[in-house]
């Protein structure tokens, strides 16, 4: 695991070096019949300039390669996933998961000082991992105890820290300067995880495979796919309104 | 053939987590979070709830209206090459194919085409809605992309440059017919064959009907037509209107962006789910609280018109190498920045479009080719003989439909007499998952 994170830290350099230049594209002599000037009155604001990302020569590619990577990999991984196991043992899995990760929106909800949300998160860990059986159910939705994810970011940015530039990262997709580092935080958090796993003795093979299963689960369950809005300015779509949906998470 | 198969859902924000992927059918949904108005009672006998044509439209039908279509149903994709030798634009790799939808019985049954509303494809709303029905009727259902969808435009038009509706549905018509013969016909097992569409896919579904007598290949049994407009441009001169009216600059715009994600937000700050899911009852209940302003409902819709119709004129613009607002030859790495083509294209009306980019290039075709002769092949008043006489085909729509012009309400009801079913209220298919809209849809295929 020290590995990856260092390899998170990388990719963070990485495209800090990248960043700035995004191209313009290649369009020789020719001009278009209509242009900016003929649709932008001088000094008004356009809305889709208005989203902070220095880097998106390297964001608008990555979110390309993430798009590929989506096709070839992963989507086809889903759908053998869901081929070999029934819906209820999905359903199973992807609950454990996420009862896992409770951990870390508990540890966030206290970071934030939001008792009652703390409270519910507790409720619905101490229900799920009993009556739910380690997890595998979600009675506590039942009960009224909803789930609502917590984490680093989100503390930063309760605290006021802006989101700074957009960063794409590769496969998990969108993310800011602020919430990918946090990630590594998160990760703490969890009880599989950094730095030795504290809930089980869990050997790294394991740990690999729990991680595999854990990435189409939450693939699996997400039910966006690149390029299906059918817009050729996809990526601006998605930077706009992720943007603006973390700001909208941060505030609850 | 069959390359992927994916489950049946609604990308719900629900799914949406810290480290995930934004879902962009949030998009048109979160736009109508800020839809404030007030509910009028229904009186007509009819129990769609929503009286407000724009707000019906902006809504859709809230839960406890909605007919009972049991659990999402799985879809099974298919991607299909329509033109061997055509080569795709490397900025547009994605789209070399078109992608279709299939709900399949496991029995010989009757086979349903879908077509949905513009620059949509087998994943929005109303497509789910209609094919869910159609499936628990006991049709297999085949849910094909409208021509203006932007991988149609790239993948399965034959000019690029959709909006004629005879041209389109020939485009249609030859999916339809490679995709049964390559795909469908060796997998399901089918009786007869029914077409519907709604919105431009309805009118697109009337073409349909038309070509397929001249053609006899699927020999359609009956065709519904819902909400169709009657003039393409005479609709899309309201949905422009509604977005050129209501914003004159950037700036006005902004505003309004902003104001609609405060109301989102606070919203949200007040419920008690831990996620924000942006379902008809949600906004139906925003819709209750909140004060009425049909300017902002307007402004909705526009925008929702208007990226679909910038994505439909850049990707149009592009395969047609017209140089409208991408110059002639250019070419981009996946990696640049085209946010100056966004500006441009979200800043310019499908009117503008029709004139300074389909006029010339369908001139070049055909030097006696005038704009009002574009208008009549955008529309369906060429098809008004067959309209008239053909006994097959049907027609679904609302009185107070915000797509339609004066006038064209009057001429639909001419043409169709007593094969249509036109309902007092529900705006732009606010209603078509109202229990009686379902039923009358099914009921009108069994007959």
């Amino acid at each position: 695991m020290k590995a990856k994170s260092f390899f998170q830290a990388f990719l963070i350099l990485f495209a800090l070096g990248f960043g700035g230049c995004a191209t313009q594209p290649d369009v020789g002599d020719e001009t278009a019949t209509r242009t900016l000037s003929d649709v932008l009155p001088e000094g008004d604001e356009v809305a889709v300039k208005a989203f902070y990302d220095p880097w998106e020569g390297y964001n608008h590619w990555m979110y390309n390669f993430n798009a590929k990577f989506d096709r070839y990999i992963f989507i086809p991984t889903v759908n053998a996933y869901e081929t070999i196991l029934p819906g209820f043992a999905r359903t199973g899995i992807h609950n454990f998961f996420s009862n896992l990760g409770e951990f870390s929106n508990l540890a966030n909800s206290l970071l934030q000082a939001k008792p009652t949300q703390f409270g519910r998160t507790f409720g619905r860990l101490a229900v799920n991992s009993t009556i739910g059986i380690g997890g595998l159910m979600d009675p506590a939705t039942n009960f009224g105890l909803v789930y609502q994810n917590e984490d680093f970011g989100q503390t930063l940015g309760h605290w006021g820290m802006g989101p700074g530039p957009y960063f794409v990262l590769p496969i998990v997709g969108p993310s800011t300067l602020r919430d990918a580092p946090s990630k590594i935080i998160d990760r703490i958090f969890h009880p599989l995880y950094e730095p030795e796993p504290w809930l089980a003795d869990i050997k790294s093979e394991e740990r690999t495979v729990i991680s595999l299963v854990n990435a189409v689960d939450a693939r699996a369950n997400i039910g966006f796919r690149y390029y299906e809005m059918g817009s050729p300015f996809e990526y601006y779509w998605t930077r706009n309104l992720w943007l603006e949906y973390r700001q909208l998470e941060i505030s609850k | 053939m069959k390359l992927s198969t994916k489950p049946y859902q609604l990308t719900s924000i629900a799914m949406l987590r810290s480290n995930q992927i934004l879902t962009i059918g949030l998009f048109v949904a979160l736009f109508t979070s800020a839809t404030f108005n007030h509910l009028s009672a229904a009186d007509s006998g009819y129990g769609y709830p929503i009286e407000d044509p724009l707000a019906a439209t902006v809504i859709g039908t809230p839960k406890e209206y909605q007919a009972d279509l049991g659990a999402p149903k799985k879809v099974k994709l298919f991607k299909l090459k329509v033109f061997k030798d055509r080569v795709t634009p490397k900025y547009f790799w994605y789209s070399d194919k078109i992608t279709y939808g299939l709900l399949q019985q496991k029995q010989k049954a009757p086979l349903i085409f879908v077509i949905a509303g513009t620059g949509g494809n087998y994943t929005g709303s109303k497509m789910r809605t209609l094919s869910s029905a159609f499936y628990n009727a006991g049709y297999h259902v085949v849910l094909l992309p409208s021509p203006t969808y932007m991988s149609f435009i790239i993948a399965a038009s034959n000019t690029s440059v959709p909006g004629l509706l005879d041209d389109d549905s020939h485009d249609l018509y030859n999916v339809m017919k490679l995709a049964w013969s390559t795909q469908l016909k060796s997998r399901i097992e089918v009786s007869d064959f029914y077409v519907t569409g709604y919105s431009l896919g309805g009118a697109q579904a009337a073409y349909l009907a038309h070509i397929d007598e001249q053609q006899k290949f699927f020999n359609f049994k009956k065709a519904l037509v819902i909400n169709t407009p009657v003039s393409l441009l005479s609709s899309v001169d309201i949905l422009d209107d509604y977005l050129d009216n209501n914003f004159k600059t950037g700036e006005e715009f902004q505003v309004f962006w902003r104001k609609l994600w405060d109301a989102l937000t606070k919203r949200f700050e007040n419920s008690k789910a831990g996620t924000l899911e942006l379902t008809p009852d949600f906004l139906f209940d925003a819709y209750r609280d909140g004060s009425p302003k049909d300017e902002d409902l307007e402004g909705l819709i526009g925008t929702a018109f208007r990226i679909s119709a910038a994505s439909l004129m850049v990707t149009a613009d592009v395969m047609s190498q017209s140089g409208y607002i991408v110059p002639k030859g250019a070419s981009a790495k996946v990696s640049a920045d085209v946010s100056d083509y966004f500006v441009v294209a979200h800043r310019t009306g499908f009117m503008e479009y029709a004139q300074e980019l389909m006029l010339p290039f369908y001139q070049e075709r055909d030097p006696a080719i005038t704009f009002e002769k574009l208008v009549q092949r955008a529309s369906l008043y060429p098809l008004e003989d067959y309209l008239r006489n053909s006994k097959k085909i049907g027609l679904m729509h609302n009185e107070d439909d915000i797509i339609l012009a004066a006038g064209e309400m009057d001429w639909l009801k001419d043409v169709f007499g007593g094969r249509s079913k036109i309902y007092p209220h529900g705006g732009h298919l606010g209603n078509v998952a109202y229990e009686d809209n379902i039923n009358y849809m099914i009921e009108f295929f069994k007959q």
